[in-house]
This record gives structure tokens, C-alpha cells and sequence, in this order.
């Protein structure tokens, strides 16, 4: 009876603070609810309020800012500019419809950027537009390819010697190979031409290939026809490829690309039209379908370059020639190869550079 | 904490309590109130902020536009009021474009907000020179500016286009977040109002409970006491220093106090009943021996001076009076016998006064003049026994026994409206007031009674009267004076008469 008074005195006093407990753990679960509103609100304007800013800002402009490679070239970029307190952009992204590279350059000179780089070309409306650029103060690094009629500030791209000279020895490969199976007959090579590349690249490029596959011995068992393929207009590489398996009587042995859109249509027509096997691709770059396609023995090999150090060469310009009014008149990108090899010791990292 | 707390609210009154229950309730409801309404204004505001980027950006294209048509406008028709509609629309964009920023920075949408400003200024730029050249009549630049700043306006709406689009889809996801806030916030709200309701509601229970819960066992305590179950009424708890907790401590205090007063008031009843009982027994044993020892003196006394006198006579006359004196002394003595019966009749008492005077007649040789004025319907009443012979005997002895003239005593007996009166007159040396009153204050001692008496002193009388009708007043002395003789009136109450 004792113990149960005891018991109930005992509630009786826990029931007398039990409101003041239960207004403390009101107020914290009103505490905890605020913080937890804060958060979720603090992360809806987190974007804008993180927003870092940049003394520098250049725009990139090439003519598909979707190509990994292209993709690839920003993201050097940007990681170069980022740590010389620099922003780059590419403007046709974020647009609703798509601009050439004309008026990519006006928006960019317009916007009053702190630098250009482009996938120049040899066009006068090119030339024009780089030295508007030049008046209004805005130093325009070219990439890949070249205008060398305006006075740009330096030029980023590969060695087109050292490139023919790699797509020889890959060519020179393929025929040995050949060989030994008991093909003796004469290969016809097929080089897919940018036909709207105006300057000496591609010239330059076909003179060392020739010369690499003269030199190995080759040049009675190769004959090789360079067909240009329009890629300013949209669909108008894959269009032209198609034609080239539907018209001719006769397939090319092998078919070189020399760029990424060419590869990743020639392979498409070529598993389309069931000529595995019976025509050998050296392609271009290292997209995730040409490693597949080189694992599949489809694509014998690619010829690949150091895409993001083409963007931080960019970028080096730039930060070069805003910081002492003069920079590089070329960057050289290095050259690797890719083949089933090289993907098998690891991947495109391990792959051999040869530039 | 919480024990002091509480302690330090139980010692604070009622009207404190109530006052810091309703404050504090108050206040929790308005602070959660406050919270709940900081938190909604604030997310509305940023929900009406979601969207006033798009606004903006809407204002900025048709701004744009008005800019544009004005402008072609203008170059049309060339009119004052074009030119006054393009200047007032290139204020309103410049004031537009104003607000937008203009830093590099790592995020793409203000990124282009900063190229729509710069892209703007040149537009704007190109747009004066348009109007310039058309003022001047310079045909082929005007429209060479106006090509150039048509096409920039395109990549503007184009970019403006953009960034609302983006901005939209970017709000509406903020929006999104939002929304699942304020709904968040909603269920929240009530699940902390019905909390704070439940919470408040306890606390009044508790309190009001804290309140009226001594106030019951207070009355209950106090029913029983009521009822007279004074031993079964505990001591009430006291919980509390409030109003109750005093009046609750002052009820213990009574319950203690109430059985030791009435203890004491019960001891002394029982004292003074005690007391009055022994004074009362020891008075009647005082009596009852001083009877006895009277009645002892009585007897020997008289009875030898009665039979001197006899021998007296005996030796003086012839038989026949002696003979009488005899009788006489017989009867007296007979009456003393008899006179052990508390009650005679007034018949009896007369009776017994005759042969007293007539012994003391024989006595003192016959000085003694006796006379009744009796009313006879009367002699049936009860009195007590050996009433009237003291008086007499008093009358005898302190009134007429040393006058010079002759003595005189008068017995009546008659009735006055509801009372019988017996009155004991003697015409002797009287009383003063003073001694009349000694007398009535029984402070005459008995030694001074003593002598030649029968025993019987007026004490006793009055007494006895005094016992015999309750205590009330019936033995009356008066005296005119001295040498003026002195009454006795015995009134006795008429019903009384048996």
C-alpha cells in the first residue's frame, strides 16, 4: 500500500512538469524544423550563391559543341582557365537554337569577352570576324584548324605531318597484316577529307602518310583516293558516307577518317551494309563507341590526341598573351594510337603517344 | 532545475500561479504563432521571388521590342513621335539592362545575363548610331547599322529566350522544393498546434487540478469535522504556500487545537462538578452533624429545666396544674420526636408553638402574651417541621425577655394573593437594619445562638426554607426600629399546599 502511495505521489509530480518537458521538446522540434527549413532552402539558392567569380572570361567556339572531343577540349580548358582565375564557355550550349560559328563569334565580340578560341577556318568571313574580334580589343586563340589570313593570336592543333605519318604506319600495319593472310592484291585506301578545310593540313597530311607507306615499301600495293566530305551543313558527313556504300560499285579496302563524326559513321555503314571484316576503319579520337568498336575488331585502330591538353594550350594563350601582349604562334598536340593492344594494357591512358 | 522550479512555483499564491499559467500559455502560442508566420511569409516571398527573374527577363524582351519596332518605326516614316517613342524606349531598356550583372562568374545563367548586358550596350550603341546616320541622311550606313543591330537584336531575343527558359526550368524546380516546403511547413504547422493545444490543455488540467485538489480534501476534511468525526479527520497535506496552502496549515491547526480545548473544557466541567458535588455533600454532612449535635444538646438541656419547673410547681401547687405542665412538656417532647419526619403541617407547627409558650409561661410566670390570628382553612399546608418554634423561641429570647414593658408576641397566619404568609410579630427592643441584614447574611455564628435555646437556630430555618422551596426568597425580618419589636414573615407558595 506503502510502495503504491509512493508510486502515485511520484506520477503525480512527474504529471505536474510534464507540460513544461513537453513545451521544451515542443520547442526544440520547432528548433530542429527551422534549421531543417533553412537547409532545404539554403539549397535551393546554394547555386547562385556559390557562384565563384573570375576575373577573365572567354567564350570556345567550334562547329558541334556536342562532340566528345570538343567536350573533352572544354574540359581542359576549363580546367586550365579555373586556375588562372578564368571562366570559359561555350555559348552555343546553352542557347535554344543552334548558331554557326559566325554568329557564335559576333555574340562573343558583342559580349565583350576577355578572349576567343575557335575552330577557325580559312573562310574571309573567318578572317573578318578575327579581326573585329582583334579591334574591339579581344585576343582569339584558333584550334585544330587555322586562319591565317587574320591576325589571331596563336594557334592550337597537332602536327598534320606527324598525324600522316601515324595514319601510314597504321595503314602500313593493316597491309602487312594482309599479307600474311594472303591478301597479295592491290589494297584501295579511302581517305575521308574535310571538304571544307581550306588551308594545307590535310595536303600536308596525305604527303607524309604517302611518304611513310613509300618508305616501308608498300607504295606499288596501295592506292589511295582522298573523297572530300561536306561537314559544315547539318547530316552531311553521314549523308555523303552513305552514299559512298550505296553508289559505288566498288568498296575501299580500307577507309581512314580523319575526324570523329567520320569514324563513328563510316563504322555505323559499315556494320550496317554487313562489311565487317571486309573493310578496315582507322578512325579518329577515342569516343566510348570507337573503343567498343576497336574491341570488336571493327575499327582496327584510332588515332587519338591529347584533347584536354589542346584545351589548356588554348588557355595558356590566352593567359599568356594577356599577361605579356605576346604568346606562343603554335602549340603542338601530342598523338597516340589506339588499337586493341593498347586498350587491352589499359586503356586510351597507357595508349602509346607517337606525337 | 526542474525541482526548484517547481518547488518555486508551488510557494507562489494562486493569482501568481494563474497569472504566469495564462502568460505563459499566451506566450507559447504567440511565439509559435510568430514562428509558423515568419516561416510562411518567408517561403510566399521566395515563392513571389521564384518567378521575378522571369518577369524581369520579360520586361527586358519587350522592352526589346519596343526598342526594335521604334526604332524601325523611326526609320519608316522618320516622325517626331517615333523618335520620341524610340528615346523613351531606349531610356526604359537602358534602365533595364541596368540591373543586370555584369561579372564573369562560374554560373552559366549569369553568365549569360552578363553577356545580355553586354551584347545590350552594344545594341544600344548600334541602335543610336542607326538613328544618327538616318538623321544625317547617310543611307547606306543607317542601313548598315540597322542590319547589324537587327541581327544583334535576334541574338539578343535568342539569349534573352534562353536564359528565361533555362531560369524557368531551373525556378520551377526551386519551385518544386518550394512548394514541398510549404506543404512540409503546413503539416508541421499542425501537428505543433495540435501539440501545443494537448500540451496547454494538460497544463491546465494540472493546474486547476493542483488548484482544487486541496480545496477538496480541505472541505472534506472539514464535513467530517462537521459531522463530529473529529478523530477520524486526518491532517490535511499541504502542497502548496498558496492561498489554500495558508488556509489549509490554519485548518491542521484548528484540527490539533480543537480536541485539547474540548479536553480541557470536559476536565474542567468535570472539576466544577466535582467541587460543587463535595461542597454540596459536605455542606448536607455539616448540616446533618450540626443537627445532630443540636438535637443531642436539645434534649438533656431542656428536658432538665422543663422538669426543674415541673418540680417547682409541684412543690408550690396541688396536682391539676402539674399535672397540665406535664402535658404539655409530653407533648413538646413528642412533637422532638417526632420532628425526624422532615414535612408537618401547619396545624402541628401552631400546636407545638402553644405548648412552647405555654412551658415558658410556666417558666417566666405567665410574662409572655401570646396571641393567634389564625386563618384555619390554612392549617392543612406542609412546612418543614421545627420552622416556627426557633422563630418564637428567637422572639423570646432577643426580643421581649429583658423589656420593661409587657411582652407581646402575635402569630398569623393568612394568605396573601398566591402565597400562604405566617407571621412571628413581637412588640420587643427591635432590630436595626444593620443587624437585620447580619441576621439574613447568616453571619451570626453560633455561639451567640447558644444558651438558652433550643437548639434550633433562625440559620437553620432560613436554610431549610432555602432548600426546601429551591432556593427561593421566603423568610422576610422586619423591624421598625429599636424598641419596636420585630416581624418574621414566612410566605409560602400557595400551590405548594398539600
Amino acid at each position: 500500500m506503502k510502495k503504491r502511495n509512493r508510486w502515485k505521489e511520484t506520477l503525480g509530480k512527474a504529471a505536474q512538469v510534464l507540460p513544461f518537458y513537453l513545451l521544451a521538446t515542443l520547442m526544440v522540434i520547432m528548433c530542429v524544423f527551422y534549421f531543417h527549413m533553412r537547409k532545404r532552402e539554403s539549397q535551393v539558392l546554394q547555386k547562385v550563391q556559390d557562384a565563384e567569380e573570375y576575373s577573365s572570361y572567354y567564350m570556345m567556339i567550334t562547329n558541334d559543341d556536342s562532340l566528345p572531343f570538343w567536350q573533352n577540349v572544354y574540359a581542359g580548358a576549363l580546367e586550365e582557365a579555373q586556375k588562372a582565375d578564368a571562366y570559359i564557355e561555350m555559348p552555343g550550349i546553352n542557347l535554344e537554337t543552334e548558331y554557326d560559328k559566325r554568329d557564335l563569334m559576333k555574340i562573343a565580340i558583342d559580349s565583350k569577352v576577355d578572349g576567343i578560341i575557335v575552330e577557325a577556318d580559312e573562310s574571309a568571313m573567318m578572317t573578318e570576324l578575327i579581326k573585329e574580334a582583334e579591334e574591339n580589343g579581344i585576343p582569339v586563340v584558333t584550334v585544330l584548324e587555322d586562319n591565317t589570313q587574320a591576325g589571331r593570336q596563336s594557334y592550337v592543333s597537332i602536327s598534320y605531318y606527324n598525324l600522316g605519318r601515324e595514319y601510314g604506319n597504321q595503314l602500313c600495319d593493316i597491309i602487312r597484316e594482309k599479307q600474311e593472310k594472303g591478301y597479295s592484291g592491290r589494297q584501295s585506301v579511302m581517305v575521308l577529307l574535310d571538304a571544307e578545310r581550306a588551308d594545307t593540313s590535310q595536303s600536308i597530311l596525305l604527303a607524309s602518310m604517302q611518304e611513310v607507306i613509300d618508305g616501308a615499301g608498300l607504295g606499288d600495293l596501295v592506292q589511295i583516293e582522298a573523297v572530300p566530305v561536306q561537314s559544315g551543313s547539318a547530316f552531311a558527313a553521314e549523308e555523303a558516307i552513305r552514299d559512298i556504300f550505296m553508289t559505288r560499285d566498288t568498296l575501299p579496302d580500307v577507309m581512314m577518317c580523319l575526324n570523329e563524326q567520320n569514324t563513328t559513321c563510316v563504322y555505323q555503314a559499315v556494320v550496317d551494309y554487313n562489311k565487317v571484316g571486309e573493310i578496315e576503319i582507322v578512325g579518329y579520337y577515342e569516343s566510348d563507341m570507337i573503343r567498343s568498336a576497336i574491341q570488336k575488331n571493327i575499327i582496327h585502330s584510332s588515332v587519338t590526341i591529347d584533347t584536354k591538353q589542346m584545351g589548356r594550350y588554348c588557355v595558356d594563350a590566352l593567359s599568356e598573351y594577356q599577361e605579356s601582349g605576346y604568346a606562343n604562334e603554335y602549340f603542338a598536340v601530342d598523338i597516340s594510337l589506339l588499337n586493341a593492344q593498347t586498350l587491352g594494357e589499359g586503356g586510351a591512358d597507357n595508349a602509346k603517344e607517337t606525337g | 532545475m526542474p525541482k526548484k522550479l517547481a518547488d518555486a512555483f508551488t510557494a507562489l499564491s494562486i493569482r501568481t500561479k494563474l497569472i504566469c499559467v495564462f502568460v505563459l500559455t499566451i506566450l507559447v502560442m504567440l511565439l509559435v504563432n510568430v514562428f509558423m508566420y515568419l516561416n510562411i511569409n518567408k517561403i510566399t516571398l521566395q515563392l513571389d521571388e521564384i518567378y521575378a527573374d522571369n518577369v524581369r527577363l520579360n520586361s527586358i524582351a519587350d522592352a526589346l521590342d519596343g526598342l526594335q519596332s521604334s526604332m524601325t518605326s523611326y526609320l519608316n516614316t522618320k516622325t517626331t513621335d517615333a523618335m520620341e517613342e524610340y528615346y523613351k524606349n531606349e531610356q526604359n531598356y537602358a534602365d533595364l539592362i541596368a540591373g543586370l550583372q555584369t561579372k564573369a562568374t562560374g554560373d552559366e545563367l549569369l553568365l549569360m545575363e552578363r553577356n545580355i548586358h553586354y551584347m545590350s550596350e552594344t545594341y544600344l550603341s548600334l541602335t543610336a548610331d542607326t538613328i544618327e546616320a538616318k538623321r544625317g541622311r547617310n543611307v547606306e550606313k543607317y542601313k548598315a547599322y540597322y542590319d547589324d543591330a537587327s541581327q544583334l537584336y535576334e541574338y539578343l531575343q535568342m539569349y534573352i529566350l534562353s536564359l528565361n527558359n533555362r531560369r524557368f526550368r531551373t525556378n520551377t524546380g526551386d519551385y518544386e522544393v518550394l512548394s514541398d516546403s510549404l506543404q512540409y511547413l503546413e503539416m508541421v504547422s499542425i501537428f505543433i498546434f495540435i501539440a501545443l493545444t494537448l500540451c496547454t490543455l494538460l497544463m491546465v488540467i494540472m493546474f486547476t487540478r493542483n488548484i482544487t485538489k486541496p480545496l477538496r480534501k480541505l472541505s472534506d476534511a472539514a464535513y467530517r469535522v462537521a459531522n463530529g468525526e473529529l478523530e477520524q479527520a486526518d491532517m490535511v497535506e499541504v502542497h502548496s504556500m498558496d492561498e489554500i496552502g495558508v488556509v489549509t496549515v490554519a485548518f491542521n491547526q484548528m484540527l490539533q487545537s480543537i480536541p485539547n480545548y474540548m479536553n480541557r473544557l470536559r476536565e474542567s466541567i468535570e472539576k466544577e462538578r466535582q467541587m460543587k458535588e463535595k461542597e454540596l455533600l459536605m455542606e448536607t454532612h455539616l448540616k446533618d452533624a450540626q443537627l445532630k449535635y443540636l438535637q443531642a444538646q436539645i434534649n438533656p438541656h431542656f428536658l432538665f429545666n422543663s422538669l426543674n419547673a415541673g418540680a417547682q410547681l409541684a412543690m408550690m401547687e396541688s396536682a391539676d396544674r402539674t399535672y397540665d405542665y406535664i402535658q404539655n412538656m409530653a407533648a413538646f417532647f413528642r412533637y422532638n420526636i417526632k420532628k425526624d419526619h422532615d414535612e408537618v403541617t401547619l396545624e402541628e407547627e401552631i400546636r407545638l408553638v402553644d405548648n412552647y409558650i405555654y412551658i415558658l409561661n410556666v417558666r417566666f410566670s405567665g410574662d409572655i402574651h401570646f396571641e393567634k390570628k389564625v386563618d384555619e382553612s390554612l392549617l392543612g399546608i406542609h412546612i418543614p417541621s421545627m420552622l416556627l418554634q426557633p422563630i418564637v423561641e428567637n422572639s423570646v429570647n432577643y426580643g421581649i425577655r429583658n423589656i420593661d414593658w409587657e411582652g407581646r408576641i402575635v402569630l398569623s397566619v393568612y394568605r396573601k394573593e398566591e402565597n400562604v404568609c405566617i407571621s412571628i410579630k413581637d412588640n420587643g427592643i427591635g432590630m436595626t437594619a444593620e443587624r437585620i441584614e447580619q441576621v439574613m447574611q447568616n453571619c451570626i455564628s453560633h455561639q451567640e445562638e447558644a444558651g438558652d435555646s433550643n437548639g434550633v437556630g433562625l440559620n437553620n430555618v432560613m436554610e431549610r426554607l432555602h432548600l426546601f422551596f429551591d432556593g427561593a426568597e421566603r423568610f422576610a425580618m422586619t423591624s421598625e426600629g429599636m424598641g419596636k419589636g420585630t416581624e418574621v414573615v414566612i410566605s409560602i407558595p400557595y400551590p405548594d399546599i398539600k
